[in-house]
């Protein structure tokens, strides 16, 4: 809606500047018209419709050229945010993108969240208690959960780590596999103004168990609105001198789900993208191409064919208390300040999220779905990559081919109707042949795009305004 | 040969026609929301007693209950003592107690998840029927990090203290506990210090300063301050201060007055905060640690009135 304004907005402007250019243009035109005698007079006398067709399918053309040439502009980039965060919105929760293209089971996630009843049973503690997070871990390891992810940082060391360290010592494969998370420095004049120094933890000290993966939790959001919309699937950063390749949560998990040895094959590869030195981080982030295969997955690393639709997040599971076969959500404190024998039919055979949801955690965040903690934008994340895996436009071919028929029907509508009608007609069949097909394609991680086109008709729709005025005056 | 077109002939329409059906199917599926998976969205929270006080029956078959299990649609649960409850809790945080009064108690089916159609018409709804004071939420703008340590009703200077005090109180804020607290001599050795404190306050007694420079240090686990402190002569205090001593005043109102002239000065700040606890001045006290100090007094003014 609010887009909707603002084109409505946008186009009054442009009718102001557009207006000499189209003098300008009419000129040059009457110029060529007189050099071209005999083409001008043939065109005058083409049926009129004909003559309105033609030169609508023209314009359209330009628009569509426009419209690609201005690809990385805001007014595109947040036309296409907002069609695919409706279309995000609309598919929450559904069975539907419960599974992805090739699976029949929807991937079971459980959060266990440190929310605001557990931050004030915990007598509000200055950080998360090691003792807490310790019985945290041990409920999904001895539960059998499938993977546990830690949404909780441990750089800093407190006066309770002593069992947890020790247990994170011993944590073996045995275990289901165990990813903490590592976080970078914000710029500052301790790290020179870069923002690639990874903050140490007091676990590198300490030999971590073989069973513990380091992740980075690093996402992007759009700066116009401040909405999460991307992930960072790789970060190379420096750690006591010395450079390292941290993965995103999602990346790992992935691999794991994908093969038994995915966590070994994807190590392997990432070692490989490592620089020298630390002075050749930011050279070596911006020079990322290439894949990473890890079954018969593909990861494009190419940021600049990738950015902005392939580094999407799908966003499905919005932060709700509910249980289904796919999320479960249980608040931390029912698990820790229990004195009863307690059930694994919250963690059995799932991928478990321990992460804080108070609001002194400051970790809460904006995403198409509204509002939710960091551990949540992680879940969804992982479902992400795994169910639909990077999302891509169609073939260029076809995306042409749709564009050129696109384009065609708008020039039918706008030279057999009034304009009131032409748009009605032409966004009618917009909305009812690709508002479908691209919720149908969404869930196999390819995008078409309704929204451009319907960038394309109001333009169009503003120069056949343009036009009939200048005819009518 | 023959036969085996035949065989073709026949199996292509079959297989077109499945293919329709399953088309047909998930068309219906997609477009006309048949629920297609129910989750029991009941939680056992907590029972009294002994999981043998009770009895879960699930397809048929007998379970022990624990604490934090998922109930699925159709299970059965009682509670088989007079005096036991079982705690069921939904995703709603609404709670059913059940009693062997209430049970044998079934758990019920559950809401499906939504369906395309669904959410279209849940956004439709919110725009129609949410006003705009129900579209806005309230945020606390304050900065949740750990604050840095700070020596509360001291300047960052100098603090004047008068020589010959039996005990400190020393106020700060932020940091982490557990604090440290130490008290150093010109010659930088610890003459009284604390340890493991839990709260943002401690007492230092039998310190005894005599006149000269001293440091305070606060220290956390990952921070510290400290302030310089020099104590000096009584007779050194503000002439204002002392005159109010020596006055014919009630001692209670010599008492304040006093204080709150040194409260005006920031570098004797520090030795307020200890008056207000020497006299008893509470109310006093709260103001100087919430910031609220009295404007410097004009000592002309005084002499004036004098006259």
């Amino acid at each position: 809606m609010k887009w909707w304004l603002e084109l409505t907005v946008v186009r009054k402007i442009i009718a102001i500047f557009i207006a000499p250019c189209a003098r300008l243009i009419e000129v040059i035109g009457a110029s060529i018209a007189v050099r071209f005698r005999p083409v001008h007079a043939s065109w005058k006398h083409l049926p009129k419709f004909r003559r309105h067709f033609i030169s609508n399918f023209v314009i359209g053309i330009v628009i569509a050229v426009l419209l690609h040439v201005m690809h990385n502009s805001s007014l595109v980039s947040q036309t296409e945010n907002w069609a695919m965060d409706s279309v995000m919105l609309l598919n929450q929760e559904t069975r539907r993108m419960a599974m992805g293209a090739s699976q029949n089971k929807p991937l079971p996630f459980t959060f266990i969240d440190i929310d605001e009843d557990t931050y004030r049973t915990w007598e509000e503690p200055f950080h998360i208690p090691r003792d807490k997070l310790l019985q945290l871990i041990q409920f999904a390891a001895n539960g059998g959960a499938k993977a546990i992810i830690v949404d909780v940082e441990l750089a800093k060391a407190s006066d309770d780590d002593a069992d947890l360290f020790a247990y994170l010592q011993q944590y073996n494969e045995k275990l289901p596999p165990l990813f903490l998370l590592r976080s970078f420095y914000p710029k500052s004049q301790y790290t020179n103004q870069k923002d690639f120094q990874v903050r140490p933890s007091i676990l590198d000290e300490l030999a971590a168990g073989k069973n513990i993966h380091w992740v980075q939790p690093m996402f992007k959001r759009s700066a116009y609105d401040q909405v999460v919309r991307y992930w960072h699937l790789l970060a190379i950063g420096c750690l006591h001198d010395r450079p390292v390749v941290i993965p995103a949560f999602q990346l790992l998990l992935d691999a794991y789900l994908h093969a038994s040895d995915g966590l070994q094959t994807i190590t392997k590869q990432l070692e490989k993208l490592k620089p020298q030195t630390c002075a050749d981080i930011e050279q070596a982030e911006n020079s990322l191409s290439g894949e990473l295969t890890y079954a018969a997955k593909k990861i494009a690393l190419d940021r600049v064919a990738h950015q902005r639709i392939g580094e999407r997040i799908i966003y499905t599971l919005p932060w709700k208390k509910t249980t289904t076969e796919e999320f479960r959500y249980r608040p931390a404190y029912k698990i820790t300040e229990s004195n009863k024998p307690l059930s694994n039919s919250a963690v059995n055979n799932r991928i478990v999220v321990i992460g804080a949801s108070f609001s002194d955690s400051r970790d809460l965040y904006q995403t198409p779905l509204g509002e939710m903690p960091g551990a949540m934008i992680i879940l969804n994340a992982i479902k992400s990559l795994h169910l639909f895996g990077q999302i891509a436009p169609p073939p260029a071919i076809a995306k042409w081919v749709l564009e050129l028929g696109l384009i065609v029907l708008m020039s039918w509508a706008f030279a057999r109707f009034s304009i009131f009608r032409g748009t009605i007609v032409a966004g009618m069949v917009v909305i009812i042949t690709l508002l479908p097909v691209s919720f149908y394609f969404f869930k196999y991680g390819l995008w078409v795009d309704f929204a451009i086109p319907l960038l394309g008709m109001q333009f169009h729709q503003f120069v056949a305004e343009y036009r009939e005025s200048v005819a009518t005056h | 040969m023959k036969n085996m077109l035949l065989q073709k002939a026949f199996t292509w329409p079959s297989i077109l026609s499945q293919k329709f059906l399953q088309l047909r199917r998930s068309i219906l599926v997609t477009c006309l929301m048949i629920p297609q998976f129910v989750s029991a969205a009941f939680w056992i929270d907590d029972f009294s007693g002994a999981a043998e006080d009770y009895r879960l029956i699930r397809q048929d078959k007998e379970y022990k209950i624990e604490a934090q299990m998922l109930l699925n649609t159709g299970d059965e649960l009682k509670v088989l003592s007079k005096t036991e409850t079982l705690h069921l809790v939904q995703d709603d945080n609404s709670e059913i107690v059940l009693t062997k009064q209430n049970t044998p108690f079934k758990i019920p089916e559950s809401e499906p998840p939504p369906s395309i159609m669904g959410n279209i018409a849940a956004l439709v709804s919110g725009w129609l029927t949410q006003s705009p004071g129900e579209d806005v939420k309230t945020v606390t703008l304050a900065s949740r990090g750990v604050a840095p340590l700070l020596i509360s009703a001291a300047s960052d200077l100098e603090n004047n203290l008068m020589a010959g005090l039996e005990s400190l109180v020393v106020y700060w804020s932020g940091g982490m506990p557990p604090y440290h607290v130490r008290l150093r001599d010109e010659d930088n050795n610890a003459i009284i210090e604390k340890t493991n404190i839990q709260q943002n306050n401690v007492t230092l007694t039998d310190t005894a300063m005599p006149s000269g420079n001293y440091r305070l240090e606060i220290l956390d686990e990952i921070s510290s301050t400290s302030i310089s402190l020099t104590a000096v002569a009584p007779d050194d205090a503000p002439s204002l201060f002392n005159k109010i001593l020596e006055s014919q005043a009630p001692i209670k109102i010599k008492q304040y007055y006093a204080t709150m002239v040194l409260a005006s000065q920031p570098k004797w700040l520090f030795q307020a905060l200890q008056l207000t606890v020497r006299y008893d001045l509470q109310h006093v006290k709260q103001n100087i640690l919430d910031g609220h100090v009295p404007d410097p007094i004009d000592t002309s003014l005084f002499k004036t009135g004098k006259q």
